[in-house]
């Protein structure tokens, strides 16, 4: 197991006692928007992911698990990367499990869901999922959740709105540019990850 | 080790475990069960609910696992009880038996010392002011009382003296013992009035 892949797992070891808190949101979730299958995973996205990839930031601030990631023997940078991967893989998580229900729920409804459909779907919540972590992560990562966590949730919506708005975003036509959200969400990702590792160079505080 | 964990509080102590075991080639998962077992701990056990001598005893326990050769203490000793404390320095004396280990301890507590130090370094001010094996140190130092007209003479200096109506109670160097009137009672010193005596604010006569 490479050394980026132990921090994600850390960090999913971090937010593991709090699982249940998770899962009674995940449920509620889901039970809310189960009429309306096609909303489940961008809402999940939306409203389940942000907590569930922060919340290990918030326990470390906490905890002081600055400290243990001092005293593992890691690389700083892999420490920074590890947090984008627990990110990433939470997101895969959330929409693997997310079209699953939706696809599911549209078949116990009769309300067939085409790939393409769904593919539109999921390219959104990639989107917002992306720009939502590279917003909130180099601010966390500089100044830890305690002291960020309001900015760190309302920037990223912030700019998703002023980003529709101002550049006047065709929803209509949605179907030609939506598959751009691919790449663009993963390059919003790497810029974040470079800007996380040049803010994390700063010396260690022992709490 | 620092004087709190950096661990997460609601984890278990079967969590810390699991969750450390990724990070070290060396780690052997019966050892650290066996050492819980040794030191009394819980695996079922939150980190939140141990005690600070418990605390400090898991921290040892994660560092025996991964078969640490150097243990590194701030004040490991500080706030506990006589019993926890005389169990935690056994703990530490029973780690040093193996010759290719080592401790480096902080501490205010200098019975500590006399029991398991080796080397000692006295810091005053943030400079060193005596560095070397324990027994060059209590050698080179003698504790001196005498009646109250005892004064500093050519080549003695009297250190921390502390002066009272009775007399005259201060340490001083070995080597210039021998220069002080035949009146002085001159005795080996303890750790403890060495530290004393060196910490002590400047010289000053409550008489």
């Amino acid at each position: 197991m490479t050394a980026v892949a132990r921090v994600a797992l850390l960090d999913l070891r971090t937010i593991a006692p709090y699982r249940r808190q998770g899962l009674l949101l995940l449920v509620v979730v889901t039970a809310i928007l189960a009429n309306r299958p096609t909303t489940l995973v961008p809402a999940l996205v939306l409203l389940v992911a942000p907590s569930v990839i922060s919340y290990p930031f918030s326990v470390a601030d906490k905890a002081g698990l600055d400290t243990l990631y001092a005293v593992l023997p890691l690389r700083r940078r892999s420490v920074v990367l590890g947090h984008y991967a627990w990110a990433v893989s939470a997101f895969l998580a959330l929409a693997a499990g997310g079209t699953a229900v939706t696809l599911a729920l549209a078949h116990a409804e009769s309300k067939p869901l085409g790939g393409h459909a769904l593919g539109i779907v999921l390219a959104v919540a990639w989107g917002m999922f992306a720009v939502n972590v590279a917003v909130q992560f180099p601010l966390f990562i500089r100044f830890g959740y305690t002291r960020i966590s309001v900015l760190g949730t309302v920037l990223p919506l912030a700019l998703v709105v002023i980003a529709v708005v101002r550049l006047r975003v065709p929803v209509a036509g949605i179907e030609s540019w939506v598959p751009l959200l691919w790449p663009i969400g993963a390059a919003l990702i790497a810029v974040s990850v470079a800007v996380s590792v040049v803010l994390d160079r700063r010396p260690v505080q022992i709490r | 080790m620092l004087d709190h964990t950096y661990l997460v509080g609601d984890w278990r102590l079967s969590d810390v475990e699991r969750t450390l075991r990724p990070f070290y080639d060396r780690w052997q998962s019966d050892r650290y069960r066996q050492l819980l077992d040794d030191f009394a701990l819980d695996p079922r056990s939150r980190v939140k609910d141990l005690s600070r001598g418990m605390a400090m005893k898991l921290m040892i326990a994660i560092a025996l696992s991964h078969r640490a050769r150097l243990l590194v203490f701030d004040e490991p000793t500080s706030g506990l009880d006589p019993v926890a404390r005389d169990e935690l320095v056994g703990i530490i004396g029973d780690f040093m038996l193996d010759e290719r280990h080592s401790v480096l301890f902080s501490t205010h507590i200098t019975t500590d010392l006399d029991r398991i130090g080796d080397y000692v370094t006295i810091i005053h001010d943030g400079r060193i002011v005596s560095t070397g094996t324990k027994d060059e140190l209590m050698d080179g130092f003698r504790i001196v009382r005498a009646g109250p007209d005892l004064a500093e003479g050519v080549g003695v200096r009297l250190i921390g003296a502390r002066r009272t109506a009775a007399g005259v109670q201060a340490l001083v160097r070995t080597d210039e013992a021998a220069l002080l009137d035949a009146d002085a009672l001159i005795e080996p010193p303890t750790l403890e009035e060495i530290a004393v005596h060196i910490g002590a604010p400047a010289q000053r006569s409550l008489a």
